[in-house]
């Protein structure tokens, strides 16, 4: 394995609430290699957007980041100053949200738009910028690029929004791209074209992917290692084919039973219950009040991530 | 048996207005003759890419959108030309359910309000122990309490809340649901939950389903048939696992292509057709998918398809078969 490209450790996020601070991230670490793909995965509230924001310190207040290190290239970007961090911002680290609709100033141009990386962070001249994001919107797909270049985000359709985003999270030649649900307000066939093309920019530019989503097809389809969240921890990480073929804990093993598939027909299978109130988390493993293997201990003690064989960590009491 | 639903060439035109004083340019043709029927106790599923007009057949079906065109007869009835009056007599016989349980249930009504408000509405129940009752076992029959009678949709989760908007679809007895997008808002874990849900309701009350959604996985599990609808036509329509084994018209083909299963096995990298195509071409005349179809022939730009039985069961509206053709 090629050395970290980003290593969070040990990352809790705190809200507050009621007189109360409330742990949505809890001990969160992980570290991504250069030119991996990481799929973070979770249902809604695991605290996954929240983890993939602090990258860039961008946790909405009133969240703070109550702990953890997160070490960017040796750098520790906790401790860095904010203007040290706004010249990392679509430089070295981009973001790309999941409704490219909202992610445009709706009274800029889409080229003005982006060129303000180039802007911000090079001593490019104007004409210069223009050609470079010409010739990047031409790299995403972009059917005529002068024409979009002068087009207001309401002009393009999702799809082509969706590859202007891209373009403009790839225009300052990141190390790393954060793609927060990146294909969730798309059509199935549009899904299927931004996964590839996000999947060959990764390989030409050898960046860094963190993927954040909830849909495991995705995950599947483009990542090389996964993280899987439940209520703020990361419960279970492998490497893609790992993890799809030998899934350890039950809340994976229940993700994927839940999912419809061409190849089967069966009565899906259910997890019982719901996700917990971050408020008011179970003492031992959040996951135990719906787990069905639960034994004495799950309710007593919370198991941390460890591992199960040299590329498998799961925190789970049954597995240790 | 006699279908429960049938439509025939459905048609709904929306004008498109410029300019100051709103003079009528055009028409959008969001559903153009849509036919297909139900039978009792089935479903049908119905799906297709934002904007083909799934929904608007969806409502058009009860008369929420009034259609342009065509003919809808239910349970033998031609429910398309009858008043409003009798079209409120059968209503408790067709509910929708739609996808955004959130929107769709009023935030300022408690529980037993919105389940129980067709039942005083069509006055089932005539005083309040009744309705309290009434509302109870359907909120029992999908997995709810009785302690939930007097909360609010804001105390609830995204899967509750779907749960309390079947209960309402379900208490005065319907023949039909029209389900639209009903789990495409869920979390994997909670969508299974519904999905099983609407199949053991099914079972139990023999309801006949309208799936209307876009992920084709959940539509082959509920559905016993499937249409593709494409710009406002049916494209193909076929027994689920004749659609899915042999699907005839290339777009159905593309939408297979873009599942994403969950299996890094099955990555597949072929390269799907460019949809942004260029809006100056004239495909007016033909068939619709035209323009981005992989094996188009000059015939499909002059002259539209007709939705054909190709097998028994299985209608295509194609001229070409790019089924044999394996290089796509």
């Amino acid at each position: 394995m090629t050395e970290s490209l980003l290593k969070v450790s040990n990352l809790a996020i705190t809200f507050p609430h009621e007189n109360q601070k409330i742990t949505v991230v809890n001990g969160v670490s992980f570290a991504l290699p250069q030119g991996e793909v990481l799929g973070l995965v979770g249902e809604s509230g695991c605290g996954k957007s929240l983890t993939a924001l602090s990258l860039l310190r961008l946790v909405p207040s009133p969240g703070k980041i109550s702990n953890g290190q997160i070490l960017w290239q040796g750098k520790e970007l906790l401790q860095l100053p904010l203007p040290e961090i706004y010249r990392l911002r679509g430089k070295e680290i981009s973001i790309i949200f999941q409704n490219p609709l909202t992610s445009f100033n709706p009274v800029q141009t889409v080229g003005k738009q982006l060129s303000e990386a180039l802007e911000l962070h090079s001593s490019y001249s104007p004409p210069e910028v223009r050609d470079l994001v010409l010739t990047q919107m031409q790299q995403v797909g972009l059917p005529q690029p002068l024409r979009q270049y002068q087009s207001y985000p309401h002009e393009l359709s999702g799809g082509m929004r969706q590859r202007a985003l891209i373009a403009m999270a790839l225009i300052g030649q990141p190390q790393l791209l954060i793609a927060d649900e990146p294909t969730t307000a798309l059509d199935v066939t549009i899904q299927a074209q931004i996964l590839d093309l996000l999947q060959l920019m990764q390989k030409k530019q050898r960046m860094g992917v963190l993927l954040i989503t909830h849909n495991l097809g995705i995950v599947a389809r483009i990542a090389d290692q996964v993280a899987v969240m439940y209520a703020g921890k990361i419960v279970e990480t492998a490497p893609v084919q790992e993890l799809f073929q030998n899934p350890l804990h039950p809340y994976t093993q229940g993700l994927l039973g839940a999912i419809p598939r061409l190849d089967r027909q069966e009565i899906l299978y259910t997890i019982p219950g719901t996700v917990p109130d971050p408020a008011h988390l179970p003492r031992g493993c959040a996951f135990a009040p719906r787990c069905p293997e639960r034994f004495k201990v799950c309710l007593e003690q919370i198991p941390e991530l460890s591992p199960n064989s040299p590329q498998h960590q799961v925190a789970c009491w049954l597995k240790t | 048996m006699p279908p429960l639903l049938e439509v025939t060439n459905l048609e709904k035109y929306f004008p498109v207005k410029t300019g100051l004083l709103g003079r009528i340019k055009d028409y959008v043709r969001a559903v153009d003759r849509v036919s297909f029927h139900l039978n009792p106790g089935e479903t049908l599923g119905l799906v297709g890419e934002s904007g083909c007009g799934k929904t608007t057949v969806g409502r058009s079906i009860l008369r929420l959108i009034e259609p342009s065109g065509g003919e809808i007869y239910f349970a033998g009835e031609l429910i398309t030309r009858i008043n409003f009056e009798k079209l409120r007599k059968l209503r408790p016989k067709m509910q929708i359910i739609f996808q955004d349980p959130f929107s769709s249930l009023n935030p300022r009504r408690v529980v037993l309000d919105l389940v129980g408000e067709g039942l005083s509405e069509h006055k089932i129940v005539t005083n309040l122990s009744q309705k309290k009752e009434l509302v109870v076992t359907f909120l029992e029959k999908v997995g709810l309490t009785s302690q939930m009678l007097y909360r609010y949709p804001h105390e609830f989760s995204g899967g509750q809340l779907q749960r309390i908007a079947i209960a309402r679809g379900l208490t005065l007895n319907p023949q039909l649901i029209i389900c639209d997008e009903v789990v495409s808002a869920l979390d994997v874990s909670v969508q299974a939950q519904i999905i099983n849900l609407l199949m053991e309701l099914q079972k139990e009350l023999q309801i006949t389903y309208l799936f209307i959604a876009h992920d084709l996985a959940v539509v082959k599990h509920i559905s016993q048939r499937v249409a593709v609808m494409y710009q406002g036509q049916i494209v193909e329509l076929a027994p689920t696992n004749t659609l899915f084994n042999t699907p005839r018209h290339p777009y159905t083909q593309v939408l297979m292509e873009a599942i994403l299963p969950p299996n890094p096995h099955m990555r597949n990298h072929r390269l799907l057709l460019n949809k942004e195509r260029e809006k100056t071409l004239d495909y007016s005349k033909g068939c619709r998918f035209a323009a981005s179809c992989p094996c188009r022939k000059d015939l499909c730009q002059e002259k539209e398809p007709p939705l054909l039985e190709t097998a028994p069961g299985h209608y295509v509206r194609c001229f070409s078969d790019c089924l044999t053709d394996t290089s796509l």
